[in-house]
């Protein structure tokens, strides 16, 4: 099961419901073991969830080895589903 | 170790920390109903830093420990570090609708830590050692502290030590080989009940003469000799009504400000950061100064937020919403409120290195930012008044509308008859409709408005403070040249 860091940005303003756009990703890849990013720990892949454009969350803590996937829009919720389901199939 | 919300305010119940109120000694602050909304406030900034969904913002990494630690206790290392910490602020802002307190000490921590490695360069002190070892500790125990700078200043026309009390700005009465022993007060202190340790700043440039007043140092608020005065807010005993909710427009959060009063207060000089070199009092006060006006850009941002919500609410309740007036009235409410975090974030942007290493933000746009919330706050809460009409203040008491005294010639109750003649849109209930009125009552000129109006006002210096910055720092003669090389001047 593919295993993938989650990291919100601060929410200081931010333009959409970031838990509920990560909620439908969730429920879109149930098969992705989803988690709140951890140092130390290695993922496959990381989602960075930004409120805005700026989408200024820190993540290069963490360890990951696909790569990251950035939402900062929820009309991007396909696209992200999609990337990460791409990585699904690499695995 | 980052406390909880709740492991923060069990924490403030170990002090023995002494209060006045109305005249008497209070012993049970922490549950005092006028008091405990403040530290509700300063709580939510600890709870925020557990929640995934805001870690990003309300915690950095140590530079001094490699630890992490709340934001409120970091050394700034990068412009975005100075530019998370207004975001956290707004945050923070919106979860509370009301001052939380916690960015005096924050704000402080960042010029001592510079100015003391700076005051050493030159005297050969170790001021900067004694504020490093100290900060380990704040950031350890996950302490709030007050950053306290504002003397009571007697007569404005004189200089420390002209006053006719001498005591007017605080001071060091005595030297002895392991420490000093001040006396004088800080006045209009935030959150300085509510904090574990007092990190004191001098109130202004010292000239030579006013050596036993350049002082800084730091000490534990329960500390032999100190005791705190609260200060009164617009209808604050409100809240001691019995069971009072609606009525309070923020039953959960508030400010708070208070005298803080040092009766000959022995400090050990581990804690000493500054003692008469009165060369770098300027400095210090203009660091501190500089950070706290950005910091508004990002606090009062966030209290903008909830109000404009509130007047957007109370636009529906009253089936207002859908008038091009009241549109075109939160839109002007959003773009000032943006232009104010604008400023926020463009004085955190333009950040830079100081000599020890932590980053400070761009002087003239800080006071850029400050200058504006002395107005524009006062506007959005004009305009938020605008909206919500006169029954923001004419409305019964929450009493009234629950009553069951029998008033109408058919049996009608009190509460009956209000919630007849204060219903409005079918969106929402009389009680709903109530509440957010009692809301903006409480921002725009209840005991909030003590930190959305007044504060903005004068909190982080008065708007003259911030004129005489922007003079000293805007160039005015490079402008000239410009306009002479256009104008063909030579």
């Amino acid at each position: 099961m593919m295993k993938v860091g989650v990291r919100y940005c601060g929410g200081c303003n931010p333009r959409y419901d970031r838990g509920g756009v990560f909620q439908k990703i969730r429920d879109r890849l149930q098969d992705v073991d989803f988690e709140i990013a951890k140092e130390g720990v290695e993922y496959d892949a990381l989602l960075v969830i930004g409120g805005c454009t700026s989408c200024c969350a820190s993540y290069h803590q963490f360890t990951y080895n696909e790569g990251v996937v950035k939402i900062w829009n929820p009309n991007a919720l396909e696209e992200t589903v999609r990337k990460l389901q791409e990585w699904m199939e690499v695995e | 170790m980052l406390m909880t919300g709740e492991q923060y305010i069990e924490s403030l119940r170990k002090l023995n920390t002494r209060v006045y109120l109305f005249g008497e000694k209070i012993e049970n602050w922490v549950d005092h109903p006028m008091i405990r909304p403040s530290i509700n406030s300063v709580a939510v900034t600890y709870e925020l830093a557990h929640d995934p969904q805001y870690v990003d913002l309300m915690t950095a990494e140590s530079h001094l420990t490699g630890e992490t630690v709340n934001r409120f206790d970091h050394l700034h290392q990068s412009t975005d570090d100075l530019r998370k910490k207004i975001k956290m602020q707004r945050l923070c802002g919106q979860k509370t609708a009301s001052c939380f307190q916690r960015c005096v000490g924050m704000d402080a921590f960042n010029a001592e830590y510079s100015t003391t490695y700076e005051t050493d360069e030159k005297y050969g002190t170790d001021y900067h050692k004694r504020f490093v070892e100290f900060m380990k500790k704040v950031q350890k125990e996950d302490w709030t502290v007050d950053g306290a700078m504002t003397d009571p200043k007697g007569d404005r026309g004189l200089a420390p030590h002209q006053q006719r009390d001498p005591d007017l700005f605080l001071r060091v009465v005595e030297q002895r080989p392991d420490g000093i022993v001040v006396r004088g007060a800080k006045a209009h202190q935030t959150g300085s009940i509510n904090s574990h340790w007092h990190l004191i700043m001098p109130t202004q440039s010292m000239r030579p003469e006013d050596k036993d007043y350049a002082i800084s140092f730091a000490c534990p608020s329960d500390v032999e000799g100190l005791f705190m005065i609260y200060g009164r807010q617009s209808c604050d005993t409100r809240k001691l009504e019995e069971n009072a909710d609606v009525d309070l427009g923020n039953k959960r959060f508030g400010g708070q400000e208070a005298l803080v009063v040092f009766d000959n207060v022995f400090i050990p000089n581990e804690y000493v950061f500054l003692n008469g070199e009165t060369d770098f009092a300027g400095m210090l006060v203009e660091r501190f100064a500089g950070y706290h006006r950005a910091s508004y850009g990002g606090c009062k941002v966030g209290v903008g937020d909830v109000v404009i919500g509130a007047a957007a609410l109370a636009a529906e309740y009253n089936g207002a919403q859908k008038a091009s007036h009241i549109k075109d009235k939160l839109i002007e409410m959003t773009h000032l409120n943006e232009t104010l975090y604008c400023c926020g974030i463009a004085c955190s942007a333009e950040g830079y290195p100081t000599a020890a290493g932590n980053y400070q933000i761009d002087l003239l746009l800080a006071n850029v930012c400050k200058q504006n919330v002395t107005r524009f706050p006062y506007e959005i809460v004009r305009l938020a008044e605008d909206i919500a009409g006169g029954l923001m203040v004419t409305m019964p008491s929450e009493k009234d509308f629950k009553s069951g005294v029998v008033v109408g010639k058919n049996g009608e109750t009190l509460s009956d008859i209000c919630n007849k003649y204060y219903a409005a849109s079918p969106a929402c209930t009389t009680e709903e409709r109530m509440r957010i009125l009692r809301f903006l009552e409480n921002v725009c000129l209840g005991a909030t408005a003590v930190g959305y109006r007044t504060e903005s006002m004068h909190g982080a210096g008065s708007p003259q403070a911030q004129r005489i910055m922007i003079a000293r720092q805007g160039n005015i003669e490079a402008k000239k040249e410009l306009a002479k090389v256009l104008a063909g001047i030579k």
